[in-house]
C-alpha cells in the first residue's frame, strides 16, 4: 500500500474538520499556549540566571566579601561598627580562611592626561595585596606606589581624544572643588602619575574607575582638606574582604556580620536574586503544569463530543470506505495538530514573555548586561514535541472511541 | 451462473428487554452476478437487516455469509471496512451525503479513503457524476440540490469506485413517485450496463415489477422467492 498518500488525505480531513469548528479548535489551543508559556518561561528563567551566574564566576569577583559599617537599628545594639578604621582592617585579617584584605577608599577627582581632564572615581586599595584582589587586567600590570590602573569605559572615554599610547603619557591627579575645575587655569594643585594598567571590563563601576594606592590617595585628600585625621573622622568607605575559595564566602560573611559590620558579596546577591526566581520559576512552571493538564483534559472533553457530534458522519464514511484506522488516524492527527499548533502558539508567547522580563529586569536593575531569560532551542524544541505529545495521548481515547462508532447506530441518527 | 452472495443460515436477534426479536430467523438465500433483486415485505419484516447482514454492516447472530466467494461473517471490523471499501456500494432512503462538502468532492471520498491516485479521482468522480447526469451540478452542496438530486449524488459515490454489488435500501422512499421513477431507470440502466448486481430494499411494488427477481419478507423468513 502507498502508505504516505493514505496519511496526506486523512491529515486533510483532520485539518478541515479542525477549521470547520474554528472557535472550539481555537479555545481548546488557548490552554496548551498558556501551558507551554508558562513551562517554557520557567525553563527559561532557569537557563538564563544559570548562564549570568556562570558569567560571574568568569568574571572572578565571587570571592569577594564587601563589608560596610553595621547600621544601628536600635538603643540596645551597641556593637554596631559606624566607622571602618584601621583596626577594623587587623581585625578582619584574623578571621580563618580569607586570603586578602584592603581597605577601599573612594572620591571623586580628575585625571589629567595631556591637556585632556576628565572626571573619575579614585578607588585607593593597599597596593600591596593588589594581586589578591580579584581584578583582572586587560593589559599592562598593577598600580605599585605613585601609579594607577583604569577601568576599561574610563580608558575608552580617554582614548576617544587621546591617540597617544596611555601607557606611557604623563598623566596627573587633581582635586577642585564645585565650579572651579571648568575654569581654564585650575588652580587646584596637580600630582604627577602613571598609568600602568586597564582593567577588563565588569559591567560594574570599576569601569569607571581609577584604582591605586590608598595611603596615597589619602595623603592627596588630606592635603586638600587641609587636615590630617580623615580616616579617624571618616574611615574608609567599606573594606574588602577576599575569601580562599567560594565555599567559605557563606561562613565569612556570617562571621563578619556577626562582629557587627554588613557583609555583602555577589555570592550572595545572585543566591537572593536566585530565590526569587526560584519562586517564579515555580509559579509559572506550576500555573503552567496546572494549565497543561486542564489543557489535556479539555483536548479529550472537546474530541469526545466531537465523537458524539460527528456519529453520523463517521458512520457514514466506514460505509462509503475509511477502515477503523483511518477514522483513529483522524482524531488522532486532529489532537496533534491542536498540540502542535498550541504548542507553537506557546513559543511565540513565551519569546514574547521573555522579552518583556529582560526589557523590565534593565529598567530595574541597572548595570544587568545579561539576559535574565534565555530560551535555547533545544528548549523551544522540547516544548514543541512535547505539547504535541500532550496533544496525542489527550487524543487517544477519543480516537479509540470513534473508531469503534457502529455503522448501523451512527446510521440511525438522524 | 456465478453465484456472487450466498448467505446460509442467517439469524440475527436483538434483546428488546426480556424479549428476543428474530429480525431474520434461518435464512438461506443466493444471489446470482449481476441480477437485479427486490426485498419486499412489510415494515419490520427484517429487510433492512437481511441488507445490512449481506453488506457486512453488522454481523449476524448466526450463519454465514459468502461475497465473492469469501466468508466475510469472520472478517476483523477493520478487515471489513477494507472489504466493503472494495466490493460494496450503498444507497440510502436518506441520501447521507456530508452536507459541508460539493457533489463532487462526496463523490469523491470513497475514492480517498480507498488510495485512488490523487489525479485519477477528480476524473472518476467527475465520470461517476456524468453517468447519473449531474455534472453541471458537481461543484454545489447537498443542500443546494433536490431530493432526486442528491439521491443521484448518492448513487454516483455507490457506484464511482466500481464496486460488484450495490445494496439499496428503499432509495425512493423519500422520493415523489415522478423522481422515483427517474431514480429507478437509473439503477436499471447501471444494471444492464454494467453489470452490476443490486440488491433493492422497497416498499413499492411498482419499484419490484421491474426487478428480475423479487424476494418477500415475513417476519424474519423468506416467504416468496419469484424470478421471471
Ligand atoms: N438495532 C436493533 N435493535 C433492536 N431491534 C431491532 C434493531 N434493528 C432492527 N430491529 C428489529 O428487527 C426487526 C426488523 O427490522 P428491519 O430489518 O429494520 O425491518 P424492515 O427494514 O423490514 O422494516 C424489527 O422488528 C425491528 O424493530
Ligand atoms: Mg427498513
Amino acid at each position: 500500500m502507498v502508505n504516505n498518500m493514505i496519511d496526506k488525505d486523512i491529515i486533510k480531513f483532520a485539518w478541515m474538520s479542525l477549521w470547520r469548528r474554528k472557535l472550539r479548535t481555537i479555545l481548546t489551543l488557548i490552554g496548551i499556549m498558556i501551558g507551554t508559556a508558562g513551562i517554557i518561561t520557567m525553563v527559561s528563567l532557569g537557563v538564563g540566571l544559570e548562564e549570568s551566574v556562570t558569567g560571574e564566576f568568569e568574571s572572578g569577583n565571587m570571592t569577594n566579601i564587601e563589608v560596610y559599617p553595621g547600621v544601628n537599628m536600635g538603643p540596645t545594639e551597641g556593637n554596631s561598627i559606624k566607622i571602618l578604621k584601621r583596626e577594623n582592617v587587623n581585625e578582619l585579617k584574623q578571621l580563618d580562611g580569607v586570603k586578602a584584605v584592603t581597605p577601599i577608599y573612594q572620591t571623586y577627582g580628575e585625571l589629567n592626561i595631556g591637556r585632556e581632564s576628565v572626571g573619575a572615581n579614585f578607588t585607593g586599595i593597599d597596593t600591596k595585596e593588589v594581586d589578591e584582589l580579584g581584578y583582572q587586567l586587560k593589559e599592562g600590570r598593577f598600580p605599585r606606589k605613585d601609579s594607577i590602573i583604569l577601568g576599561s569605559s574610563l580608558e575608552g572615554q580617554i582614548s576617544k581624544n587621546n591617540k597617544k599610547d596611555l601607557l606611557r603619557s604623563s598623566s596627573s591627579i587633581s582635586f577642585s572643588d564645585g565650579f572651579s575645575e571648568l575654569e581654564k587655569n585650575n588652580t587646584s594643585k596637580k600630582y604627577r602619575t602613571r598609568i600602568t594598567g586597564v582593567l577588563k571590563s565588569t559591567g560594574g563601576a570599576e569601569d569607571y574607575s581609577v584604582i591605586m594606592d590608598i595611603d596615597e590617595l589619602i595623603d592627596m585628600v588630606e592635603e586638600k582638606n587641609d587636615t590630617k585625621d580623615i580616616i579617624e573622622k571618616e574611615g574608609y568607605s567599606n573594606i574588602r574582604v577576599v575569601a580562599n575559595d567560594m565555599d567559605e564566602i557563606d561562613r565569612l560573611s556570617k562571621e563578619i556580620n556577626d562582629k557587627g559590620y554588613m557583609a555583602y558579596s555577589i555570592k550572595n546577591m545572585i543566591e537572593q536574586v536566585g530565590s526569587v526566581f526560584k519562586f517564579l520559576q515555580l509559579f509559572l512552571g506550576g500555573i503552567g503544569s496546572i494549565a497543561l493538564i486542564v489543557a489535556a483534559v479539555g483536548i479529550t472533553n472537546t474530541m469526545i463530543m466531537s465523537t458524539y457530534e460527528r456519529t453520523k458522519e463517521i458512520g457514514v464514511n466506514k460505509v462509503i470506505g475509511a477502515s477503523v484506522r483511518d477514522i483513529r488516524k483522524q482524531f488522532l492527527y486532529e489532537a496533534t495538530f491542536i498540540g502542535l499548533l498550541g504548542g507553537t502558539a506557546g513559543l511565540i508567547l513565551s519569546y514574547i514573555l521573555s522579552f518583556l522580563i529582560n526589557t523590565i529586569a534593565k529598567i530595574f536593575m541597572s548595570g544587568l548586561e545579561d539576559n535574565i531569560t534565555s530560551i535555547p532551542i533545544w528548549l523551544a524544541l522540547f516544548a514543541i514535541i512535547f505539547s504535541t505529545a500532550v496533544g496525542i495521548l489527550s487524543g487517544l481515547y477519543p480516537a479509540n472511541k470513534a473508531a469503534k462508532i457502529s455503522v448501523l447506530e451512527a446510521l440511525r441518527q438522524e | 451462473m456465478k453465484k456472487i452472495i450466498e448467505l446460509k443460515n442467517i439469524s440475527q436477534h436483538y434483546k428488546m428487554g426480556r424479549s428476543i426479536v428474530k429480525a431474520l430467523d434461518n435464512v438461506d438465500l443466493d444471489i446470482i452476478s449481476g441480477e437485479l433483486t427486490a426485498l419486499i415485505g412489510p415494515s419490520g419484516s427484517g429487510k433492512s437487516t437481511l441488507l445490512n447482514v449481506t453488506g457486512g454492516l453488522v454481523k449476524p447472530t448466526e450463519g454465514e455469509v459468502k461475497i465473492k466467494n469469501g466468508l466475510i461473517t469472520s472478517l476483523s471490523e477493520n478487515d471489513l471496512c477494507l472489504f466493503r471499501r472494495n466490493n460494496i456500494g450503498f444507497i440510502f432512503q436518506s441520501f447521507n451525503l456530508n452536507p459541508t462538502l460539493s457533489a463532487l468532492e462526496n463523490v469523491m471520498m470513497p475514492l480517498i479513503y480507498a488510495r485512488v491516485k490523487q489525479d485519477k479521482r477528480k476524473d472518476m468522480a467527475t465520470h461517476a457524476l456524468k453517468l447519473v447526469g449531474l455534472d453541471e451540478r458537481k461543484d454545489h452542496k447537498p443542500g443546494e440540490l433536490s431530493g432526486g438530486q442528491q439521491q443521484r449524488v448518492s448513487i454516483a459515490r455507490a457506484l464511482v469506485n466500481n464496486p460488484e454489488i450495490v445494496l439499496c435500501d428503499e432509495p425512493t422512499g423519500n422520493l415523489d413517485s415522478e423522481t422515483g421513477k427517474e431514480i429507478l431507470s437509473l439503477i436499471t440502466k447501471m444494471n444492464k450496463e454494467s453489470k452490476v448486481t443490486f440488491i433493492i430494499v422497497t416498499h413499492d411494488i411498482n419499484v419490484a415489477k421491474i426487478c428480475d427477481r423479487i424476494i418477500t419478507l415475513k417476519d424474519g423468513k423468506i416467504l416468496k422467492d419469484e424470478r421471471k
